[in-house]
């Protein structure tokens, strides 16, 4: 557990250094939540694509576990929680009912792993945009997540990557 | 003032050794023993122009099987293919660039908008599809399987398909499959030391 506080701070300061104030902002704008999404977003899609991806780091600061177990966005038809699996070079796609997200923990919502499906967009995308995605949590509690619409060769988000 | 100092040299040591983690080269390819001629399809491309076995002669190709409907590791590995293209273009002569090809194995959804997934992201990227008999012929030319489960209840329903890039000669012959993590630099080495053993090799044909 001290640990995973210890690789928090550690990740804060490596931000502190690279990027400045933003994830200080980040950091102070969430304080109270005990589950925050980092680093949300989005990869842009063309027009008419009605499945769209999203990934977002889930940092759980509190001594309890937190069980996401759904997904919304008034932006989508429905959103799933979805892993997908390679396993002896086939590619599978799985819906999963629930992501726990462990005491002083993160989980990792990245390519080729665990992701959101977001389906059926509403309105159309645009880079640099903005999409709200709710996480409900199993205790009934919502987490409010603002990702960001990003083309995929887009340099940010590589140095997220961990 | 000294315990934020110690923080900065951890953070100063901890961003160094992922920057070397993320530089250390990782490329799974396999070479096949013996190359395999791509036996005889007929598909379209997504300017509806005919694309057949003889489309993959004349120039190297790198071919994946996915479909629109797919959204994590089919965009994440054709964004990877667009980098190694890039990649390779500093390492080979233009004329032995690879063509990539999404074999799109889902007709009916893809067929409307194979066009714009494919060239988002790259515009010389070409999208095929078909009739699903025409596919499985070139699935089974690139050693690919693709299967399309039974729709839910409300009519959806996933597709699983190979995840391995096939690399195809310019004599219409599967010689190589990459399969992921697709990292561009070294799969781009890769790619330019197998065209250049391949050239070497076929040297004496040519009558060098």
């Amino acid at each position: 557990m001290m640990g995973a506080w210890l690789e928090v701070r550690r990740l804060a300061v490596i931000g502190n250094a690279l990027v400045g104030a933003a994830l200080v902002t980040v950091v102070l704008a969430s304080a109270g939540e005990s589950l925050q999404a980092e680093n949300a977003w989005v990869p842009w899609a063309p027009p008419g694509l009605r499945v769209h991806a999203g990934y977002m780091t889930i940092v759980n600061r509190g001594a309890t576990d937190q069980v996401i177990v759904g997904v919304e966005s008034p932006d989508y038809e429905r959103i799933e929680l979805h892993r997908s699996v390679i396993k002896d070079s086939v590619s599978t796609m799985q819906a999963i009912d629930e992501v726990r997200v462990p005491a002083n923990g993160r989980v990792e919502f990245a390519p080729t792993g665990l992701h959101l499906m977001l389906i059926g967009p509403l309105r159309p995308q645009a880079p640099d945009g903005r999409v709200k995605i709710v996480l409900r949590l199993s205790g009934g509690e919502e987490v409010d997540v603002s990702a960001v619409v990003r083309r995929r060769d887009d340099a940010g988000h590589s140095a997220h990557s961990h | 003032m000294f315990k934020r100092r110690q923080l900065r040299l951890v953070a100063t040591v901890a961003a160094v050794v992922a920057w070397t983690t993320m530089a250390v080269a990782r490329v799974n390819g396999v070479i096949l023993d013996r190359p395999s001629l791509v036996q005889a399809f007929t598909l379209d491309d997504h300017n509806g122009k005919p694309f057949t076995a003889d489309s993959l002669k004349g120039h190297w190709s790198l071919v994946l099987a996915g479909f629109t409907n797919c959204p994590d590791v089919c965009p994440f590995t054709l964004a990877n293919l667009e980098q190694v293209v890039a990649e390779l273009g500093l390492r080979v002569r233009p004329d032995r660039l690879p063509v990539v090809i999404f074999l799109a194995v889902d007709p009916d959804r893809d067929r409307p908008n194979l066009k714009d997934y494919v060239v988002q992201f790259h515009p010389d990227f070409i999208g095929v599809t078909g009739a699903i008999d025409q596919i499985d012929r070139a699935l089974k030319g690139i050693d690919a399987v693709a299967l399309r489960a039974k729709p839910d209840a409300r009519g959806n329903y996933q597709v699983t398909h190979s995840a391995a890039v096939a690399v195809i000669d310019p004599q219409g012959r599967l010689v190589a499959k990459i399969s992921p993590p697709f990292e561009p630099a070294p799969t781009a080495q890769f790619l330019a030391d197998l065209f250049h053993q391949r050239e070497n090799a076929r040297a004496p044909e040519s009558g060098q």
